[in-house]
């Protein structure tokens, strides 16, 4: 208990009785002790000079704005946004002001339900001021916060855990990944036997007020959701992560010292009475959570080198610019790869008969078959039944599934043995650390018929189908903001592609899956057929289909239907509008032949309906050669209508 | 004098752990932790709302899909409330590992129960596993009694916690 005794000391050493002050309302800057106390603290504060002490500044979510210091008068505010979150009126832009206001507050008369006074509410900052200016306990009007310690005594965390939620296209709200932290505690530390569902994990996500996508989107882009952060039984979160999405969670404990683990339960405390404008694109989950490691130990810099947009897997990474903070690496599979594990344990008969126990779960199994045997088929069967129909289930959509998994665990249930705990391997390459940088440059140049030219190419999101693999999954595209631009020597300058988001999941048919493919793309492109030469086309394109996969995926062939929308001023397309709409064939191959070493091949081809010209067509091969970690060589052809190109580019990422 | 305000407080302390409850109440100064429960793209389908729910990924928000009989706030302390809560939340995967007779939910139920060994629970359980879920449609506080009920019938599971 040598963790929680620290803070409770600090708040109750002070059984000295209640001194009654001066009436005041909570805020109204009253002293009940003696005043000259208090106003000594606060010159000490200031000789000090506490206001300009990062630990301040992370606990209070400071921030220097862009103009720097100095404009306007200091050119500090806190990410906070709620205002109870300020105990000075000027709190939000001014750190000296609400230090000088906190000493203050601590020592307001207790009026009321003490968990509404200050050091109640704000037990981090207590905690911070107590040690920077040895406040005397005896003088504080405030012995217990009975809420905030039963909030921390709850935690009570021997560890924290980093959380990351992998990337799973397929569930396209799971794509870029996520991250949160679990506060291990002590007691589930202590036993041998995996508890950690029962630890609690802490997010920071937006309140959602809206189901329209576009509100939604508009809102998350200009934080106009407040988030805020909550804390949920870990159990939750491997029920909605690994069950209900199917996606892998990457566990990174952190190596804090218990008072760092203190400050930071506080801390957590006074979140809960705060929001913050929630930004996707940079003050959003990941970005919160690393400064939440930075409050707790204010001599990590995790945020540095940070950019926008901030994504999940790069605050991962940014853990290990600190050796020494990141201990084990713990790997939670997700049902998918649970039943993959199974499945890979079973023979060519034994998985037929799953096969037929997850449509018919009376299937008759051979009598000869050992128990041992029965046991491994049934299992794989019944986690094949929540892959598949794992939303179903939850939300009791689907009542012959849910039969046809009752029937299946009774007749598991039968077998009186219990099923040996399931070891699975933990897929060391794909580790999110291990990924390329997120941003991505690239520089070459591009031949096309007589000209040549200097090609730009940027992109601030995330991975596509030759990056290089580790770290990412392997037949999954996600990009976002994608320019490439081409600046050619007769002095021409032409915006190629300008693509908003492009996500492709190619997901390999097998016996247990036949899950389609897919992709879309949306922005623009440029039109190089008869209808126009080099003209830039908004278009929303996209596709579904069937991939097939060989070599443990190092082969991978795929065909869709594809279509798409297309709008340009300079296009006469459908029926005298400026529209232009096709549909198609697209197909491609790809083929790892090592994780640094990519060929990509790609086409579609478009039937224009009603429009001239009548078709119209993009081909092209990529070979990606990964050179070290941070680089790549790209080798680029392209054919299209009116003529074909080549370009060699290379790429750095970040 | 400073000693014995801390054991004091410990003491309080580890009743508070101990009592932990899943009393659901309004927390006017938000305890972090409440406001859970709401769906949001949890089945969305369509490439407008796959879209959406991109961006709803891609930074950082998430989507919450399961809905339980559990509500807001829940706590993770050991008794037989925590434990109700625990199975209904968990109800698909505490289901499977009944029918197996172990597991990871099996071992934390355990520990909330204030059980002994968490092997017997398992195999005690599974013995029981037609009682607890007796068809598909019984609901998740039906099956979360049903759970309570066969531990607290086997008294050489001494789950603590849970026997009044």
């Amino acid at each position: 208990m040598r963790l929680s005794f620290k803070l409770f000391v600090a708040l109750a050493s002070v059984l000295a009785a209640c001194a009654h002050g001066p009436v005041g309302s909570l805020g109204v800057p009253i002293p009940s002790v003696s005043e000259p106390y208090v106003e000594e603290l606060v010159r000490q504060a200031h000789a000090l000079r506490l206001a300009e002490q990062r630990q301040w500044h992370k606990l209070l979510h400071y921030r220097l704005g862009v103009m720097g210091q100095g404009f306007l008068g200091g050119g500090y505010e806190s990410e906070a946004d709620g205002p109870a979150f300020f105990l000075s009126p000027r709190g939000k832009l001014d750190p000296a002001a609400e230090l000088d206001a906190t000493v203050r507050a601590l020592f307001l008369p207790l009026r009321g339900d003490p968990n509404e006074h200050p050091l109640c509410r704000f037990p981090a900052r207590f905690l911070y001021l107590r040690e920077q200016l040895g406040i005397d306990p005896r003088k504080l009007p405030v012995q217990r916060c009975p809420k905030a310690e039963q909030f921390i005594a709850e935690l009570d965390p021997g560890s924290v855990t980093l959380i990351f939620s992998s990337y799973y296209l397929n569930n396209p709200a799971s794509a870029f990944g996520h991250t949160f932290l679990r506060l291990n505690k002590r007691n589930s530390l202590a036993v041998g036997e995996r508890r950690e569902l029962l630890d609690y994990g802490v997010d920071y996500s937006a309140d959602v007020d809206t189901g329209n996508a576009l509100i939604y989107a508009v809102k998350g882009l200009t934080g106009l959701f407040p988030g805020t952060f909550k804390r949920i039984p870990y159990y939750y979160k491997v029920r909605t992560y690994n069950d209900y999405e199917s996606r892998d969670l990457w566990e990174y404990e952190l190596k804090l010292t218990p008072s760092q683990l203190m400050l930071l339960s506080a801390h957590l405390w006074e979140l809960g009475h705060t929001y913050f404008a929630y930004y996707y694109l940079s003050e959003n989950c990941s970005y919160h959570i690393l400064s939440l490691m930075e409050v707790a130990d204010p001599s990590l810099h995790l945020l540095d080198g940070i950019s926008s947009p901030v994504i999940p897997a790069d605050t991962v990474r940014a853990l290990f610019k600190y050796p020494e903070l990141v201990g084990k690496v713990g790997f939670r599979p997700s049902a998918r790869r649970q039943f993959q594990t199974r499945a890979a344990q079973l023979s060519a008969d034994e998985l037929t008969m799953v096969e037929e126990l997850a449509v018919d779960a009376q299937h008759k199994l051979p009598a000869a078959l050992p128990s041992a045997r029965e046991i491994a088929v049934l299992d794989a069967a019944a986690d094949l039944i929540d892959v598949w129909y794992a939303r179903e289930l939850v939300h009791r959509e689907n009542s012959e599934a849910a039969a046809r998994k009752q029937q299946l665990l009774e007749r598991r249930a039968r077998i009186l043995q219990p099923s040996l705990p399931l070891e699975v391997q933990t897929p060391e390459a794909e580790r999110p650390e291990r990924g390329h940088g997120s941003q991505r440059v690239g520089v070459g140049a591009v031949t096309g018929g007589d000209h040549w030219g200097l090609s730009l190419d940027v992109r601030l999101a995330l991975h596509d189908l030759t990056d290089p693999t580790p770290g990412y999954p392997e037949l999954n595209a996600l990009e976002f903001m994608h320019i490439r631009a081409l600046f050619w020597q007769t002095q021409r300058i032409e915006l190629r592609d300008a693509s908003f988001v492009h996500v492709a999941s190619l997901t390999p048919q097998t016996r247990f899956d036949r899950k389609s493919s897919w992709e879309f793309d949306v922005g623009a492109t440029t039109v190089r057929d008869k209808a126009c030469n080099n003209c830039l086309m908004a278009q929303a394109a996209g596709g579904a289909g069937l991939t097939f996969a060989f070599f443990d995926n190092r082969l991978a062939l795929f065909a869709l239907g594809y279509g798409n929308l297309g709008w340009s001023p300079k296009l006469e397309g459908l029926a005298t509008t400026h529209f232009r709409a096709g549909i198609g064939p697209a197909g491609g191959l790809r083929l790892r032949i090592t994780d640094g070493l990519i060929l990509l091949t790609r086409a579609h081809w478009l039937w224009l309906p009603g429009q001239t010209p009548s078709s119209t067509y993009r081909a092209n091969a990529t070979l990606r050669i990964s050179l070290f970690s941070a680089l790549a060589i790209g080798l680029e052809a392209e054919a299209f209508p009116n003529g074909l190109e080549a370009q060699a580019l290379a790429y750095t990422y970040f | 004098m400073r000693k014995h305000v801390a054991s004091g407080l410990l003491f309080a302390l580890v009743g508070l752990a101990a009592s932990a409850s899943t009393t659901v109440h309004a927390e006017p100064y938000g305890t972090a932790g409440c406001g859970l429960g709401s769906i949001v793209f949890g089945d969305s389908q369509g490439i407008v709302q796959i879209f959406a729910a991109t961006t709803n990924g891609l930074f950082g928000t998430q989507t919450f899909g399961i809905t339980s009989g559990t509500s807001n706030c829940v706590r993770t302390g050991s008794g037989s409330a925590s434990a109700k809560a625990f199975i209904q939340a968990n109800r698909e995967t505490v289901a499977k590992e009944i029918a197996r007779g172990s597991g990871e939910t099996i071992v934390s139920l355990s520990s909330l129960a204030g059980c002994t060994d968490s092997a017997a629970v398992g195999q005690a359980l599974q013995r029981d596993f037609a009682a607890i879920f007796p068809n598909e449609q019984v609901t998740d506080v039906a099956v979360s009694d049903s759970v309570v009920q066969s531990l607290q019938a086997h008294p050489e599971l001494s789950c603590r916690a849970i026997n009044s």
